[in-house]
């Protein structure tokens, strides 16, 4: 069946700007760490990040048409369908955002998806063995391997490296950093620019414009690799403060283990073929990071925040898909409907940010104000001499 | 082992034990190559300092950027070549 070059339109741009949140939510995952060790500035981190991740949406193309494969059956999914999931994904994104929660995109928009198929279809249609294999239990495992990894790389790096003052191991350890993080931007620029493009691509199959065997189209690629470089740049400062500053106070050596184990365990998992939250790993990460500095504390409340954001993820960006998908029912068309529904969806979008401005409004300027200033330069040991 | 099998069932144990060794090994590797690049560092400070030879300093800290670019190149091999 074709669907209206407007439908299509409407649901390909609702998919880039949640592309364009995905990005922004995510800037945390890999530059928190670098920004709350200072290893640099908040803006160049940010923009480091935003050209790996357009970047990485190049390097492989391998799993963009499998974000919804697996977990609900492709054939049955409709355009409204597609465009309610996508609403429930943005709108769970920008909320866990305006409460500075790092929390998944790619379970997001899972959840808003399996809402909309469940509402339109029914339970039948969703594959559960899929849901438990590719999302609940890589999302239970992800944060204790990449955790207990961190936990191991940090203590080496403390051991292995006490013998030097503090200040010159911080120096050489903010420069590895800058190599693990940019690793984790190149992975968040592969892994979740290609969800977008599968749904882009899905969206133009289920609309009749795309051949179900044709390869992605390279507007698809290029669009889908902007929206994400953007919303990194735009910097999710709120997501980054959480994660960089009110989890665990972190050092160059955490950053460094942290960021090390998280790409570690992001791309040994994709090449084994899982497909992990970023944000999961990541957040696992600084928490092994913090435990295994010698008298290093972890923020227990803030970690249980997360946790309890990471657990309503599904269920909640599902009711939203859900009631997204309802909406659009109730209008006697599809491209109506999804215009209406799009509408009331951007003044939520609109209302958040609106809110976010007025309160705790975090920026490049401040992000780094609950932090003591940075120790001055070391002296090198022959300039001292 | 009931939790095991059902686990087996949904996540091939092996591919898990295989991701599990690969960030052991890395988190291993990772921090003893910093580690030797910024003792690298120190050490060369160290020789400057006394008049003696560098070449304990040069060769820790180009083992250590060799391991760290080695990690980083798998990495992207891996993104890549899934």
């Amino acid at each position: 069946m074709h669907s209206s070059l407007l439908l299509i339109g409407i649901v390909v741009a609702t998919a880039l700007f949640f592309d364009f949140t995905n990005g922004f939510h995510d800037t945390a995952n890999a530059m928190a760490t670098v920004i709350a060790t200072r290893a640099l500035p908040p803006r160049v981190a940010v923009g480091l990040a935003s050209v790996l991740n357009f970047a990485g949406a190049f390097i492989s193309v391998s799993v963009a048409a499998t974000i919804a494969s697996g977990i609900v059956e492709q054939n049955l999914v409709t355009v409204p369908i597609v465009f309610a999931g996508l609403v429930g994904a943005i709108v769970w994104n920008l909320v866990t955002w305006y409460f500075s929660v790092p929390s998944s995109s790619s379970h997001a928009l899972i959840g808003g998806m399996l809402g909309a198929m469940i509402t339109a279809v029914g339970t039948g249609a969703v594959i559960w063995s899929g849901v438990f294999s590719k999302v609940i239990i890589p999302a239970l495992l992800a944060p204790f391997i990449c955790g207990g990894a961190a936990y191991l790389a940090t203590r080496l790096s403390f051991r292995l490296t006490k013998s030097v003052p503090a200040a010159h191991s911080g120096r050489g350890f903010r420069l590895c950093q800058i190599a693990s993080s940019s690793l984790v931007a190149l992975a968040h620029g592969t892994n979740d620019a290609q969800k977008t493009m599968g749904i882009v691509t899905l969206t133009l199959v289920a609309g009749g414009r795309l051949g179900a065997d044709e390869p992605i189209p390279l507007w698809v690629k290029f669009v889908c690799a902007a929206a994400i470089a953007a919303g990194t740049f735009s910097g999710g400062w709120r997501v980054i403060k959480t994660l960089g500053m009110r989890v665990t106070t972190v050092v160059p050596a955490q950053g460094f283990s942290a960021e090390a184990s998280s790409s570690s365990t992001i791309l040994a998992s994709s090449y084994f073929g899982f497909s992990l939250s970023t944000t999961q790993v990541v957040s696992g990460g600084i928490m092994g990071s913090g435990l295994g500095k010698v008298g290093g504390v972890v923020h227990w409340k803030v970690v249980r925040n997360m946790a309890i954001a990471w657990t309503l993820t599904l269920p909640a960006a599902g009711l939203i898909g859900a009631l997204a998908h309802e909406g659009v029912q109730v209008f006697p068309s599809d491209t109506v409907g999804v215009i209406a529904v799009g509408i009331a969806g951007l003044a939520i979008a609109g209302t958040l940010f609106e809110l976010a401005r007025r309160s705790d409004h975090v920026t490049s300027r401040n992000v780094l104000d609950s932090l003591p200033p940075r120790p001055p330069a070391p002296v090198s040991v022959g300039a001292a001499a | 082992m009931i939790v095991v099998a059902s686990l087996q069932e949904y996540l091939p144990l092996g591919d898990l034990a295989k991701i599990v060794a690969v960030c052991l090994g890395v988190a291993l590797l990772a921090p003893a190559a910093a580690a030797l690049m910024i003792t690298g560092f120190e050490a060369q400070a160290s020789a400057q300092e006394q008049g003696a030879s560098r070449l304990g300093g040069d060769v820790r800290i180009g083992l250590g950027i060799v391991v760290l670019v080695v990690l980083v190149v798998t990495g992207i091999y891996a993104l890549a070549f899934p």
